[in-house]
């Protein structure tokens, strides 16, 4: 019969050993995931909300006429904080558009893109496109709508926008 | 059972203690779970609330702007709810179906205009938010979320003032400066028009004699057609006659008449020589005996006295009325008089105290002497320094006046060999810029702009346009 004081100090080390087979378990099944999913979800986030914020900056500066084109291609950059990475690959682009019912139909006008970051997302205007003019709703004469749309992406981020449902990039509009 | 002796049994059965794992997991996922709810639940609806307050703001901008839509409170409330109401769907489509904004309506759009010219757009509403994590328990709803948003712009009259006397026309061959003024100038209020940015925008044109081709009142959507087709009816006059001093009288007794005290009120002054005339009576100045071509009798004896110091001429007195945009008064002798051609020095003993408009000559009225000029010796440089003098008392009260200052832009042209530039000293202070070494804090700043040439004049309409929109933002 084994003695009883050292059957106990057999089961410590049982014990011991099923504490990190649990903890790694544990860990590596529930922890890690939701640790994970939480960044994935945090850094969707704070990049989603620069990308709107900018967004919707950029068409309010656009839209109250303030700012010429050659004033909006310096500053959103500026403006932009973090998005405007010099990193390969991580940036977006900007897209303002002014979409005008006259009389005699639609009209659009579009200035040129500006360029956010180090090259990027790029995207065409889903309102103003050569020989198309989508408006966002229906306007009455004489109304003018002012839009901005911003495409980025970050290819560190592309698993994240993956997870998140945003086809690898982000992209934002608002209407003015 | 009570354990007597727990040195030689274990203190707890091997199967008791492999459950606690379970129930520390239970524990913990129980504090866990809220907490990822919290910090998932917390930032959407984070998101969410900006995206809405966000969408409100810019519908009450876009309503704002649509305001001039329409002639009347009713209308205008009319277009505005409905345009703030689209732009708010536009803005809010692809937010989360479980979003419940159904107190954000057209009629929570609200048009207010106060005694002083200011309309403000105004909405208030409220949204239910989804919880997606811990929405799911069904005792644990999502937060209603009040948002407001408002935007106010003053009303704001704008009255341009071109200058196209004859350098205007110096150089057909390559595009003249005239043509590239009429497009930029067609360009700023066609700014205008497509941000409805102003209330009224009128139109003077001038060479020797103002003509006001646009008179105020002449609102949206008017102003956009009817300002453009008289720019584009421009022509250079041929004669180089520079007076400024009554264009800029002729267009601030429009903001005058018009009347609107709490409204942004500008004038937009472009020139692109030298103020070299104005408009004087001169009754009681003919020397004696009379010559035949002018009757010393009539009163008032209203006439044009003008310089031309790149030619080293003067001249008077011309006629003071012009009858269309291209007409040429100057051209014809005052009514009094029979000819325009004749030296003024001949037949007149001084140049008055003042133009008819009532700015001083001499710095002896709201400005204090700009040009020493001497009134008694009638030459090219003593009607020019009378001219300034007369231009910078006519800004003066403008901008000075207590009940309706007006704010004044000037765009200087140069470059023009057929003409001398405008005064760079006198320009930035008709302007009040604040660069001015005479700027007046007392009175509504404005800004001067030189284009060296034409290249430079489509980014300074842009610049002004971009400066009254702001001040016209609140």
């Amino acid at each position: 019969m084994r003695p009883p004081i050292q059957y106990a100090r057999l089961q410590e080390r049982f014990r011991r050993g099923s504490a990190l087979i649990e903890f790694t378990l544990v860990g590596t099944f529930i922890f890690l995931p939701l640790l994970a999913g939480l960044a994935s979800v945090g850094m969707n986030m704070v990049t989603a909300m620069q990308a709107a914020n900018l967004n919707t900056t950029a068409g309010q500066m656009f839209s109250s006429g303030q700012w010429d084109a050659g004033q909006l291609q310096t500053m959103l950059p500026a403006m932009a904080g973090t998005l405007n990475s010099t990193s390969p690959g991580v940036g977006g682009v900007v897209i303002l558009s002014e979409i005008q019912n006259t009389s005699n139909g639609y009209t659009c006008t579009q200035l040129t893109p500006i360029t956010i970051g180090n090259g990027g997302a790029t995207g065409a205007s889903k309102y103003c496109q050569a020989g198309a003019v989508n408006p966002p709703f229906n306007m009455v004469v004489g109304q003018t709508a002012f839009i901005a749309e911003t495409y980025y992406i970050n290819p560190n981020l592309a698993w994240v926008f993956a997870r998140a449902g945003t086809s690898n990039g982000i992209y934002e509009v608002a209407v003015f | 059972m009570r354990n007597s002796f727990p040195e030689v049994f274990p203190a707890v059965p091997t199967d008791k203690r492999s459950g606690s794992a379970l129930v520390l997991a239970v524990l913990f996922i129980g504090v866990l779970v809220p907490m990822i709810g919290l910090a998932i639940d917390g930032t959407n609806v984070y998101m969410m609330r900006n995206q809405i307050q966000n969408a409100l703001n810019a519908a009450v901008l876009a309503g704002n702007r649509s305001l001039n839509l329409a002639a009347d409170i009713g209308s205008q409330t009319a277009n505005a709810q409905t345009v703030a109401m689209n732009t708010f769907n536009a803005n809010t489509a692809n937010m989360y179906s479980g979003v419940n904004m159904a107190d954000i309506v057209a009629s929570s759009f609200h048009v207010k205009q106060n005694a002083n010219m200011t309309i403000t757009v105004s909405a208030t509403g409220t949204a239910t938010l989804p919880l997606m994590l811990m929405g799911m328990i069904p005792a644990i709803t999502g937060p209603t979320v009040p948002f407001s948003a408002s935007a106010s712009r003053r009303s704001t009259n704008i009255m341009l003032v071109l200058d196209h006397s004859g350098p205007m026309g110096f150089n057909p061959a390559i595009g003249t400066p005239l043509d590239v003024l009429k497009a930029d100038a067609t360009d700023f209020v066609n700014n205008f028009a497509q941000r409805n940015g102003a209330s009224n925008i009128g139109l003077v044109t001038y060479t020797g004699a103002p003509f006001v081709a646009n008179a105020l009142p002449n609102p949206y959507p008017n102003y956009q057609p009817n300002v453009t087709a008289n720019i584009s009816l421009m022509a250079a006059s041929g004669w180089s006659m520079t007076n400024t001093a009554a264009a800029m009288s002729a267009a601030y007794g429009q903001l005058r008449a018009l009347n609107q005290p709490g409204a942004l009120n500008v004038i937009v002054l472009f020139t692109e020589g030298l103020a070299g005339a104005f408009t004087g009576n001169f009754a009681g100045l003919v020397t004696s005996p009379p010559p035949a071509y002018c009757n010393p009798g009539a009163s008032p004896l209203n006439g044009l006295l003008w310089s031309n110091q790149l030619e080293a001429r003067f001249g008077g007195l011309g006629d003071i009325t012009a009858n269309s945009i291209n007409d040429t008064p100057e051209a014809r002798g005052a009514p009094a008089c029979t000819s325009d051609t004749y030296v003024p020095d001949q037949f007149l003993s001084a140049m008055p105290t003042s133009d008819i408009y009532g700015n001083s000559t001499n710095g002896t009225g709201t400005a204090s002497l700009y040009t020493q000029v001497d009134l008694t010796s009638i030459d090219a440089n003593d009607i020019t320094a009378a001219a300034e003098n007369a231009l910078d008392d006519a800004a003066n009260r403008a901008r000075g006046d207590a009940s309706i200052p007006a704010t004044i832009f000037v765009i200087g042209l140069g470059g023009n060999p057929a003409a001398i530039p405008p005064d760079p000293l006198l320009m930035p202070r008709i302007a009040n810029d604040p660069a001015s070494a005479s700027y007046n804090g007392n009175q509504p700043a404005g800004q001067y702009i030189f284009a060296p040439d034409t290249a430079h004049l489509q980014a300074a309409f842009a610049s002004i346009a971009s400066q009254v929109l702001r001040l016209a933002a609140r």
